[in-house]
């Protein structure tokens, strides 16, 4: 790990507000949102309290990743490191660390509130740990394939907001799973996003989950191996001109 | 793997061939750039310097043709490579974010014997402004950056595409200092340009290309005397009815208007300033010089090189 060059990449987002706020702001605006359930329901707060977790990890692995790597790479600042002995895989993982700090943040804020409305329980604070440490990966990874690969900032926002919707959707974060077809919500239901909401609805709100932790756990640390081997094979060191 | 040798030229090119569909950009470079040499690229927009620089730092393949650097091929030994070559690319931007020592103290990372952050912002006379942040410097102030980005690995050759463009010449002679350093202490430096005067007062040697072909090679000495050795008599343009005594005369080889300036090349420049200040009325602003490269490459391309388009 580069750790100068994780230290660059947080110079980087903390002096860049806007970039900051997207990062950070949008992930509270969730948690707010979650928070004001319970003045109505509880039920709701209780449902929606795991999906703005998975959603702050989501926004803190897809905008902080993908965003400014491409925006580098808009400018010629990856073209140039690409005359270094920097590696690509260097590049990539050393992104993770600020993010890894921002999601430990929101993880401590959301178990805070559950602490409040008297959902956490002790017990499963580790698994709940572990599963956001898996959850994470596997966005952060998902995050890293874009940031491999687009080009410039514009077409990234856009990309991005598209697939953080359908990831929040898919994820069983806002809309349940059981709201939709049966055949459709049976294939969702195993997939890394709905198996990390479904995890952490047990480990920090005490909801039944669907499948045990450790099939959480498995596939979702699998797929970010499979996500993060991708990201380094398909990184493009400039804007594809060059050829 | 290639072992590279401190005989191997730094630079070596046969036949180099870069193609972008029909469109030759390269056409059959061949160079040879000596350890310890300032060598430049000299040649307008489009005459293939870039591509050519893009080529040796390994940053675009060849079409066709040998490239090697330090005794490596740019391409296939790329790690091995970027550890005795440095590179700053003609559009390529530093993280704005940071200042200027942070951005070396992170460059200094990617080597295994770099350089000194400090010595190397006096070097390159940024050590009152190492607490900005790069989007705050100067378009020459970030330039110099950049060269101290390159030279902090303590490579064994840089290649700069262009590294004056656009600085005033204060900020460029600061930049000549640096990279004669460089080369005083055995370091070889390629660079593009399309200034005559860069090309010059810095290179040792330089190459003249034109639409992907090498026109000339040799020291911009060499160069002159082999291609221009007149002299260059300007004047002012008001002087119209000079330009028809001068056209006559055997010693006239070619006259050229240009902006403000009548360009008169000869091989007698003292019979034709005494002809100009002796005609009534008198021509004002006679200045005599040798030629330069600008006369190089007239000679070599029948144009004028700063007339050429881009």
């Amino acid at each position: 790990m580069n750790w100068t060059l994780a230290l660059a990449h947080t110079r980087q987002l903390t002096r860049d507000r806007r970039a900051a706020m997207g990062v950070i702001g949008f992930p509270l605006l969730f948690l707010v949102l979650a928070m004001v359930g319970p003045v109505g329901s509880g039920d709701v707060s209780r449902f929606q309290l795991p999906g703005a977790l998975f959603t702050a990890l989501a926004a803190i692995a897809l905008y902080g990743t993908v965003l400014p790597t491409a925006e580098l790479r808009r400018r010629g600042t990856l073209r140039l490191l690409s005359t270094t002995p920097l590696t690509r895989r260097a590049l990539l993982f050393s992104l993770a660390p600020l993010r890894l700090v921002l999601a430990a943040a929101f993880i401590v804020l959301n178990c805070a509130v559950s602490v409040a409305y008297g959902y956490l329980e002790v017990s499963r604070l580790p698994g709940l740990v572990l599963t956001s440490a898996v959850g994470l990966a596997f966005l952060l990874a998902l995050g890293f394939v874009f940031a491999a690969v687009l080009t410039s900032a514009e077409t990234s926002e856009t990309v991005l907001t598209i697939l953080v919707i359908a990831i929040i959707f898919i994820g069983d974060a806002v809309v349940p799973l059981s709201m939709l077809p049966a055949g459709v919500a049976d294939v969702l239901q195993w997939l890394p996003p709905a198996l990390i909401t479904g995890a952490l609805r047990w480990e920090l709100v005490g909801m039944e989950p669907p499948h045990p932790e450790w099939v959480t756990w498995a596939i979702g640390a699998g797929g970010a191996l499979l996500l993060g081997a991708l990201a380094v094979r398909v990184f493009r060191w400039d804007d594809g001109s060059s050829s | 793997m290639s072992a590279t040798h401190s005989r191997d030229p730094a630079v070596l090119l046969a036949s180099l061939v870069k193609r972008y569909g029909d469109k030759k950009a390269v056409d059959g470079l061949d160079l040879r750039v000596d350890q310890g040499e300032i060598f430049g690229l000299l040649g307008p927009n489009g005459a293939g310097k870039t591509t050519t620089l893009e080529i040796i730092a390994g940053l675009r393949a060849p079409t066709s043709g040998t490239v090697r650097v330090a005794g490596l091929d740019p391409t296939a030994e790329r790690q091995e490579l970027v550890r005795v070559l440095a590179v700053q690319p003609q559009q390529a931007q530093l993280f704005p974010l940071l200042t200027a020592e942070e951005t070396l103290t992170l460059w200094r990372t990617f080597y295994e014997r770099p350089g000194d952050v400090a010595e190397l912002l006096a070097a390159v006379s940024l050590t009152e402004s190492a607490r900005t942040q790069v989007r705050n410097l100067s378009g020459g102030q970030e330039r110099r950056l950049l060269i101290a980005c390159a030279l902090i690995g303590r490579p064994r050759a840089v290649v700069l595409d262009e590294p004056s463009t656009g600085l005033d010449p204060n900020a460029r002679a600061e930049l000549w200092e640096v990279l004669l350093r460089f080369r005083d202490e055995g370091g070889t430096v390629m660079l593009s340009t399309h200034s005559m005067d860069e090309a010059q007062s810095l290179c040792d040697r330089v190459a003249i290309i034109d639409h992907g072909r090498l026109l000339a090679e040799g020291s911009p000495a060499e160069l002159i005397a082999r291609h221009a050795p007149h002299h260059l008599v300007t004047f002012s343009r008001d002087a119209g009815h000079a330009r028809d005594l001068l056209a006559s005369r055997p010693d006239v080889l070619a006259i050229d208007v240009r902006g403000t300036k009548v360009h008169v090349s000869t091989s007698d420049p003292t019979a034709v300033s005494a002809l100009l200040r002796g005609i009534d009325p008198p021509v004002r602003d006679v200045v005599v010089r040798a030629s330069g490269l600008d006369e190089v490459y007239r000679e070599l391309t029948g144009r004028v090189f700063t007339e050429v388009k881009v």
